[in-house]
């Protein structure tokens, strides 16, 4: 899932300073669960907004919302009435969600709550790690599923490199070197000898660096 | 719903009296409750916080007050008093004799009525001692200690505010004087309490003053409950509590003033004088004259102090059998113990009228709604034995499971209580019964593998290490007795020196070798060792009294030797205090020791043992040259990480399983259907351990007594429109109550589900709501009640 972490509030007050009616939008799906932009988030920056404008003596009229996905067209007609009752949407969304607002209501401010922060899983409650860097090739089935590319520090094909240390990289102690974990794995599963094949050099052009990334599957287009 | 099989008489409305009324009435029984005021709630209602939690008692145990009143197996007799007991277990009939209570009618006359029981529980607790000296009467701004909780009260005299009598200003500094009625020629006993509700006055009117001076005179620091030790070390290094170690001869009034002036001897014996705006009298406990006269009437055997005399290991026992008492009328304690007594005498009552309800129950293998009649417990020690003697006597099957290879745990260690007890021939006893028990199937070598379910319906799995098989069980109810450990501690050359002995290797050098002792000339008791540290701050209760009781014995072996006790503050609370005079008498030395001054133990070439020690007294280091040392080790939590992933129970700091409340929860957990009982929940003494395991044994038969399993219905119900399948709920539920199915929705089994609302308030969907508690209806009630006060309008 896209795990995304909300913005400083200090920025956020900044970015809305000015506006006097506010839809604060939420997501019900990846960032919700990552507790960044779901319904109980959206309640709770809306109160804290209120507080905020209240002690500096500001008027605010806020509604709240959350859709089940802003990064689709269809779920954001439902806010239609919303969005044409507020000056500025402060989207709780992925970047994405944000632009699709963006798109689907041209004459408005949407403004992002959220950094979108990468994609990964919940290690435990509270606890979220990046897991794939979305580079268009995936490798997974030579590193004993253990991405390199997200997860060193380096992006190293053939690692490890000379700064790990106790299975740990030298970036920091907190840091697992992903190439002690990938070799240990391995060595778990007895396919070690996977790591006798060299890497080429990687085609980065699948990966953003030829541009902006699209598909067309003319077999699903209507 | 009348009962079948004989009601039972509980006299005193109290916190214990209530309690007791609850688990019987509960589990099926018809109790009359006799209270001799017009109200129920005893002295719990005049107080204001409670230690440790500071918690309301009243606000906290409102409902239980309200369900005493209005259930339908408990009559309450207030304005009553018992006049007359006739016949005997089983069959009593008892002359209660109600007052007038509507004042306004003159013509109301008293009455009297008669009732058939089978069991009487006495719950009369206490009455504050009210000493002669101090001038207590005289000084308007000496005051006691309920008092000054009435003072402090939010809903008392002087609305919350601390101010002092003769002129209604605030005081400045206030001193508390301890042992008042305590611990002296009269009262030879210590009254347990004291210390605890001083430390919190202080500590609480001076985080709500910080300007307030308080100084608590004291003897010593007698802070034994569970999280006493922190909450005492807080207020003296947080709130700056002042602390001196005295006695204090006289509260003199300064002329012309309303200030005191006090004068006090400190322990090298130096006279000083201070004054205070105002002096607080900690004042002891006392059985009440009422309950003592109607204990003569009964002629229930009570000791030199008129508390009922009971064994330690039938602490709810009176002399007369089908007469039980709990509480402060046994000897002076604290609230959770009072608590666990009530449940316990409770217990013993049921018990005691269980031979005509044993045949009632048949074990069930089959649940559908019903409860499985069967417990589970998990430790083979004295705590787990008589908790399955106590379910298994009032026809309830139980399951013992103990993790070595025999019943007994540390207790096979010991030898006597403090009161001189034979506890080896009480376990052996015990065992016996637990082995030849029909209804008790007793696994050793075993542990909990696997555990699921909730309160009436667990499905437990057990793994039987020596035979290398499991077996499943299944159970309505669980109560952990795992118990505790002993610290293995390398100080005091321990370990190195065979003449360091620990708490359990002198008590069998008593029994096996007292030719050894009689050619001892010097033993030294080290107490507190490794408790009431930093990296344990906690008492071990026990020390205390277990090195007096074995100090006095050598003294009978050779009363020539010369023993030193070594400690940090003489916590023999309660009625253990005797044997803390007793050793004085005899000549054994005590000798004070502070945390940064410990005893340093050396041994010579020859291995002689040599201990040096800063005596307080003469303000020099001395040195003694002991025969034997013996170290009064710590009680250490046991290894209970498993089991408490397994049954998903929470573990405090110092690594003991933590109760529903501390006050007044003491054998619950928060989840229902599993009890704690014993050391595992903290250190103490075997009476305090076996009152636990039957106050366990009654709240387990108030769930498997049920003809239905019960479910509240405040419990947290998800709309699975708005879920998202988050797995949040299901990670962070307590209690284990929320189960995803197999196409990903989560659901909420509500026997298990205790409406806590934590996942309501995670839910980053807000999916989930609380019966009851739902968001609308407060908000609406929220906003309704705020208009008005600030034009509050969203």
């Amino acid at each position: 899932m896209i795990v995304g972490q909300q913005k400083d509030f200090n920025e956020i007050k900044k970015m809305i300073s000015g506006y006097s009616r506010l839809l604060v939008l939420g997501c019900q799906t990846c960032v919700a669960i990552s507790f960044a932009g779901g319904m109980r988030e959206v309640e709770i920056l809306a109160s804290m907004i209120r507080m905020d404008r209240k002690m500096s003596g500001q008027d605010v009229e806020i509604k709240e919302e959350a859709i089940l996905r802003q990064c689709d067209f269809e779920f954001l007609d439902s806010v239609k009435d919303l969005v044409a009752g507020c000056d500025v949407v402060l989207s709780l969304a992925c970047g994405i969600g944000v632009q699709a607002m963006a798109e689907r209501y041209p004459d408005k401010v949407i403004l992002p709550g959220l950094n979108t922060t990468f994609m990964g899983l919940t290690e435990e409650m509270g606890v979220w790690s990046e897991r794939c860097a979305g580079c268009g090739n995936c490798i997974l089935d030579k590193t004993g599923g253990l991405c390199p590319i997200a997860r060193c520090s380096k992006g190293l094909l053939n690692g490890p490199c000379g700064g790990s240390m106790n299975g740990k990289c030298e970036i920091s102690p907190d840091v697992d070197c992903v190439w002690q974990l990938i070799i240990d794995r391995l060595k778990a599963l007895n396919q070690l000898e996977k790591l006798e094949e060299i890497f080429p050099i990687k085609d980065w052009s699948v990966s953003g660096h030829g541009g902006t990334r699209k598909i067309v599957r003319e077999d699903l287009t209507v | 719903m009348f009962s079948n099989f004989g009601s039972i008489l509980v006299v005193g409305g109290g916190i214990a009296g209530i309690q007791a009324c609850l688990d019987l009435a509960d589990s099926g029984y018809f109790v009359y409750l006799i209270e001799k005021s017009a109200f129920i709630g005893g002295k719990i209602a005049q107080l204001d916080k409670t230690y440790p939690v500071n918690d309301c008692p009243f606000c906290i145990r409102y409902n239980e007050h309200m369900e005493c009143a209005s259930h339908t197996n408990i009559e309450v007799l207030t304005l009553s008093e018992v006049k007359d007991i006739k016949g005997g277990s089983g069959n009593f009939k008892a002359t209660i004799a109600r007052h007038p209570g509507d004042v306004d009618s003159f013509t109301e006359k008293e009455k009297t009525i008669t009732l058939n029981i089978g069991s009487i529980i006495l719950a009369t607790g206490f009455d504050s001692v009210i000493p002669s000296y101090y001038d207590y009467d005289k000084f308007p701004n000496v005051i006691t200690s309920m008092e000054f909780e009435r003072i402090v009260n939010l809903h008392g005299p002087c609305g919350g505010h601390l101010i002092r009598p003769s002129d209604r200003k605030k005081p400045k500094n206030i001193a508390w004087l301890q042992c008042i009625g305590s611990r002296d020629i009269q009262h030879n006993y210590c009254s347990t309490v004291c210390c605890m509700y001083a430390v919190k006055q202080a500590s609480l009117a001076k985080q709500s003053n910080k300007m307030l001076n308080t100084t608590i005179f004291f003897m010593d620091m007698r802070v034994c409950g569970k999280d006493y030790e922190r909450y005492y070390n807080r207020a003296k290094d947080e709130d700056n509590v002042r602390f001196v170690r005295a006695g204090v001869n006289s509260v003199i009034p300064l002329d012309g003033t309303d200030h005191l002036l006090i004068r006090y001897a400190d322990e090298q014996g130096k006279i000083f004088e201070e004054i205070f705006d105002m002096v607080v009298l900690s004042l002891g406990l006392e059985p009440s004259q009422d309950a003592v006269r109607l204990a003569g009437n009964l002629g229930i055997t009570l000791d030199k102090n008129n508390f009922v005399e009971t064994s330690s290991f039938a602490p709810v026992n009176t002399s007369v059998p089908g007469i039980y008492a709990c509480g402060a009328f046994n000897a002076p304690k604290d609230i959770p113990e009072s608590i666990t007594e009530a449940s316990a005498a409770a217990c013993a009552s049921s018990l005691n009228l269980a031979a005509s309800k044993a045949a009632l129950h048949e074990p069930l293998e089959e649940t559908g709604q019903k409860p499985v009649s069967t417990g589970l417990i998990v430790g083979g020690g004295v705590t787990g034995m008589v908790s399955c003697l106590c379910l298994a006597g009032q026809g309830y099957k139980a399951y013992l499971i103990e993790k070595t290879d025999k019943l007994g745990g540390h207790a096979l260690k010991l030898r006597k209580t403090f009161k001189g007890e034979d506890i080896t021939s009480y376990v052996k006893e015990l065992i016996d019964k637990v082995d030849n028990h029909p209804l008790i199937d007793v696994c050793l070598n075993s542990e909990v593998k696997d555990t699921d379910g909730y309160a009436g319906n667990f499905k437990t799995t057990i793994s039987i290490l020596s035979l290398d098989k499991t077996k499943e069980i299944r159970h309505g109810v669980t109560i952990m007795s795992t118990g505790a450990d002993f610290l293995r501690t390398s100080e005091y050359l321990y370990g190195e020196n065979p003449n360091v002995l620990s708490w359990f290797q002198s008590d069998k050098m008593l029994s096996e070798e007292p030719d050894t002792i009689k050619k001892a000339n010097v033993w030294v008791f080290i107490l507190c060792v490794g408790s009431r540290e930093p990296e344990r701050p906690y008492c071990s209760k026990i020390c205390c009294s277990s090195a007096l009781r074995n100090a006095l014995e050598l003294k009978k072996v050779n009363p020539d030797m010369e023993i030193y006790v070594l400690y940090r503050d003489m916590r023999t609370y309660g009625l253990i205090e005797d044997l803390y005079t007793d050793a004085r008498d005899k000549g054994i030395v005590f000798i004070r020791y502070k945390l940064d001054g410990k005893p340093e133990v050396e041994e010579d070439r020859d291995g002689r043992l040599k201990v040096r020690i800063l005596d307080n007294f003469l303000g020099e280091h001395i040195i003694i040259q002991p025969d034997f040392i013996t170290l009064q080790t710590a009680i250490v939590p046991g290894n209970n990480e498993n089991l408490a992933k397994l049954f998903k129970l929470p573990v405090n700091q110092d690594g003991f399983f933590k109760e529903a409340h501390k006050k007044f929860k003491p054998v619950e957990f928060s989840a229902k259907g599993i009890y704690l009982a014993g050391l595992v929940h903290c250190p103490k003494p075997i009476d305090e351990a076996i009152s636990q395991a039957q106050a366990a044994a009654a709240k387990a038969v108030t769930v498997l007594s049920k003809e239905y399993i019960t479910t509240s219905n405040e419990v947290a119900s998800i709309d699975l429109k708005l879920c998202v399948a988050c797995l949040t709920c299901a990670r962070i539920c307590p209690f284990g109550a929320v189960i995803i199915n197999g196409i990903g929705e989560p659901y909420v089994e509500p026997a298990k589900c205790r409406g806590c609302g934590i996942c309501v308030v995670e839910c980053p969907t807000r999916a989930i709501a609380l019966e009851h508690f739902k968001n609308d209806p407060i908000l609406t009630e929220c906003k309704a009640f705020l208009e008005p006060f600030t034009g509050y309008v969203q």
